[in-house]
């Protein structure tokens, strides 16, 4: 019987706990003498769907990463060709700018802001191209002429970088580079072929696979000038899929060997092919995409039929838990409009239109608090008012503008009050007009910004006593966005009017505003929690169950609600992986909505015999 | 008792089937939005979840056949240029 220490050189270690669980504790064994189990980190590997494509389609070209995917060209039976492009997020599938000429099984390679598309046919006639390409993110342009007119081209670099390899017309490895404006030539492979699998960079790249009058396993890296041999994949494959970015941590999958469609998958470290788990659906003559063999994806191609399906490809030693939100306690009073403090656990909810539709709705004054299970009643607003907001916490909350009387314009008003856990007290009123304004940070240093009413770009910040306009101007005048965070470092979200401000975001770092990434939906009037660099938002006023989150760097969407609702009372002062979602609309609704954030945690398994 | 449940279930993209889903129960995806799951317990909650209408084998069987005869009258359309030993014909695919 084979024994670890035979095999690993090494003993299992006998540990009192767990060890520190990260990458290089990756593949260890060690007994957990406390919980009495053998135990291991291992690579969590497998395959999941993602966004359908608009447009099902194969011999698509593809290139870019699992979150920054983009898809081009294609054919459908019935000699139907394609110029159609698509952008992944992540999450869905956008179309974008078409390609001037409709083709397929070009190469394609770069970002999904900066790419290019190769050669390539069309049918009926057949007609092969030498066309190349150029894509900004937004708009294809002709680049440079490549040397051959003809399909099969496999991509791999960047626009200014980059390498195109092998050919059909006839069958050979012509390499050629791409500068940015024209193409020149370079060594070919050592064995003709076309159709494989290409991946890396200019200066390190590789070759895998492909058609020799049959599926072939042959392996060839490239070093910017010649190929040379190296390891054969396990299994022949041509017309597959493959991640892009670099070929020290690469996978293929998908394509022909002989027979059907294969959902074969291998992973590449640059030296050694190890198989992989087996993808959901089959497919050949389909995308890829991916920046490692950590998170890569496949999509369209054909089964058959033709494919509009995605699955994602995720290896790492993380257990992940999706983002989710779960029902939370009633509210007394049915409530629209209605304005929130607090976090998931300690949160408030007050006034707000306790009548459905929005033509002379009758506001209320109630408070109602939430303890992470319940709603009870608190002390009454000093005005009654819908479309206020809050910030703060349950004990020391802040409730800002709103409407009073809705049948007269502006009937907005001013007033500001602050809870201190039983009681609501006035405070001074705001310099201007704000209904259904995100207003950030606590009850002694709070900021608030719009444009009601008018052209204007209004910021105000409190310090617990007064409001004051400040010079702050945001770069899209705009209202009913989130403003999430502190008063020296929030993020304001969305807002009206919707095009195009429901999809900015703006940082404030206390003085300035700074224009932030796009949101993936449009976004007004909606709730939101967390902070400048980790925030949530939720609720828009246009009723949907869309959630979407900030990380710093993009936003994403997130776990869906369970049903469609705006104008909540939301936790303001909550992170962004526990927030919650009160009332609101359409109607009134009294149900409570919690939202928990997604994890990602390193976990040991505990291995057994059976 | 049979180790697959076979049913019908139209792939709706992001979350249809997760991580948890691939770690939990065996999915495969065939032509016609076959989906073949493991018989358990989890499998048979997503069919059920996804609207799924589950299928007999032999049923299921006969919508994949009708895909591929519809994609190889598609192939068999082809010019003879066309008609590469590189882009073969649609092969039969059965359920195991």
């Amino acid at each position: 019987m084979s024994e670890y220490a035979g095999i690993r050189g090494t003993r299992v270690k006998y540990l009192a706990s767990d060890p520190t669980l990260n990458t290089s504790t990756e593949g260890q064994v060690w007994y957990n003498s406390t919980s009495g189990t053998l135990k291991s980190l291992v690579q969590i590997k497998a395959w999941s769907s993602g966004g359908n494509m608009n447009t099902a389609r194969y011999h698509i070209g593809s290139t870019g990463t699992q979150t920054a995917g983009l898809g081009m060209g294609g054919y459908t039976p019935g000699g139907v060709n394609y110029t159609a492009t698509e952008e992944y997020s992540g999450y869905s599938w956008t179309t974008s700018g078409n390609l001037a000429t409709a083709r397929f099984s070009g190469g394609a390679l770069g970002t999904q802001t900066s790419a290019l598309y190769i050669g390539g046919v069309s049918y009926p006639p057949v007609v092969y191209y030498n066309n190349t390409e150029e894509y900004d993110g937004s708009t294809w342009t002709a680049g440079g002429a490549y040397p051959a007119s003809a399909s099969d081209i496999e991509g791999f670099g960047i626009q200014t970088a980059g390498v195109a390899v092998g050919q059909n017309t006839p069958s050979n490895g012509a390499t050629n580079h791409y500068n940015g404006s024209t193409w020149t030539s370079s060594n070919p492979l050592n064995t003709a072929r076309n159709a494989g699998q290409a991946f890396g960079i200019q200066t390190a790249g590789a070759y895998a696979g492909g058609y020799i009058a049959a599926a072939t396993n042959a392996v060839e890296h490239y070093n910017g000038t010649s190929w040379t041999s190296v390891t054969n994949m396990n299994i022949p494959r041509y017309h597959g899929g493959s991640s892009k970015e670099t070929r020290t941590g690469a996978i293929v999958f998908s394509g022909i060997s002989t027979g059907p469609s294969l959902n074969s998958s291998e992973e590449y470290d640059g030296s050694t092919w190890v198989s992989s788990v087996n993808s959901t659906i089959a497919r050949r003559y389909s995308g890829g995409a991916g920046a490692s063999s950590s998170a890569a994806l496949a999509f369209a191609g054909e089964g058959p039929p033709t494919l509009s399906s995605t699955e994602e490809y995720n290896s790492n030693i993380n257990a992940i838990t999706q983002a989710a939100w779960a029902s939370g306690g009633t509210l007394a009073t049915s409530r629209n409009r209605i304005g929130g403090a607090g976090t998931q656990t300690a949160a408030l909810g007050f006034g707000g239109s306790v009548s459905p539709g929005a033509g002379e709705p009758t506001v209320s004054t109630a408070t109602e608090e939430y303890n992470g299970s319940s709603w009870t009643a608190g002390g009454a607003l000093g005005t009654a008012r819908y479309g206020v907001k809050g910030c703060g916490i349950q004990t020391a909350g802040l409730a800002v503008g709103g409407v009073i009387n809705p049948n007269a314009l502006p009937g907005a008003t001013r007033d500001t009050e602050e809870y201190n856990g039983s009681s609501w007290t006035a405070s001074s009123d705001t310099n201007n007009n704000f209904y259904l304004d995100g207003v950030a940070g606590t009850q002694t240093a709070a900021v608030i910004r719009s444009a009601l009413g008018g052209p204007g770009n209004y910021t105000e910040e409190y310090n617990g006593a007064t409001w004051t306009t400040v010079p702050g101007t945001i770069g899209t005048a705009r209202y009913a966005g989130s403003f999430i965070g502190t008063q020296t470092a929030a993020i304001y979200c969305g807002g009206e009017p919707p095009t195009p401000a429901g999809f900015l975001s703006d940082t404030y770092d206390g003085s300035t505003f700074s224009s932030a990434p796009s949101m993936v939906l449009q976004f007004k009037r909606g709730g939101g929690a967390g902070s400048q660099t980790d925030a949530v938002v939720f609720a828009p006023s246009t009723a949907s169950v869309a959630t979407q989150q900030y990380n710093g760097i993009s936003w994403v969407t997130s776990a869906n609600m369970a049903s469609q609702r705006n104008s909540v009372a939301d936790s303001p002062a909550a992170t962004a992986s526990a927030a919650l979602a009160a009332g609101g609309g359409p109607g009134v609704k009294n149900n409570t909505e919690e939202f928990t954030g997604g994890t990602e945690v390193a976990t040991a398994s505990t291995l057994t015999t059976s | 008792m049979a180790h697959f449940i076979y049913g019908v279930a139209t792939n709706t993209g992001k979350g249809f089937f997760t991580v948890q889903d691939r770690q939990k129960f065996f999915l495969r995806g065939y032509p016609a939005n076959v989906w073949m799951v493991g018989n358990n317990t989890d499998g048979a909650m997503w069919l059920a979840e996804k609207n799924g209408v589950e299928k007999t084998k032999a049923e299921a069987q006969a919508l994949i056949d009708a895909e591929v005869q519809a994609a190889q009258a598609a192939w068999d359309a082809l010019p003879a240029e066309q008609k590469t030993d590189m882009n073969p014909r649609p092969t039969e695919i059965t359920l195991p």
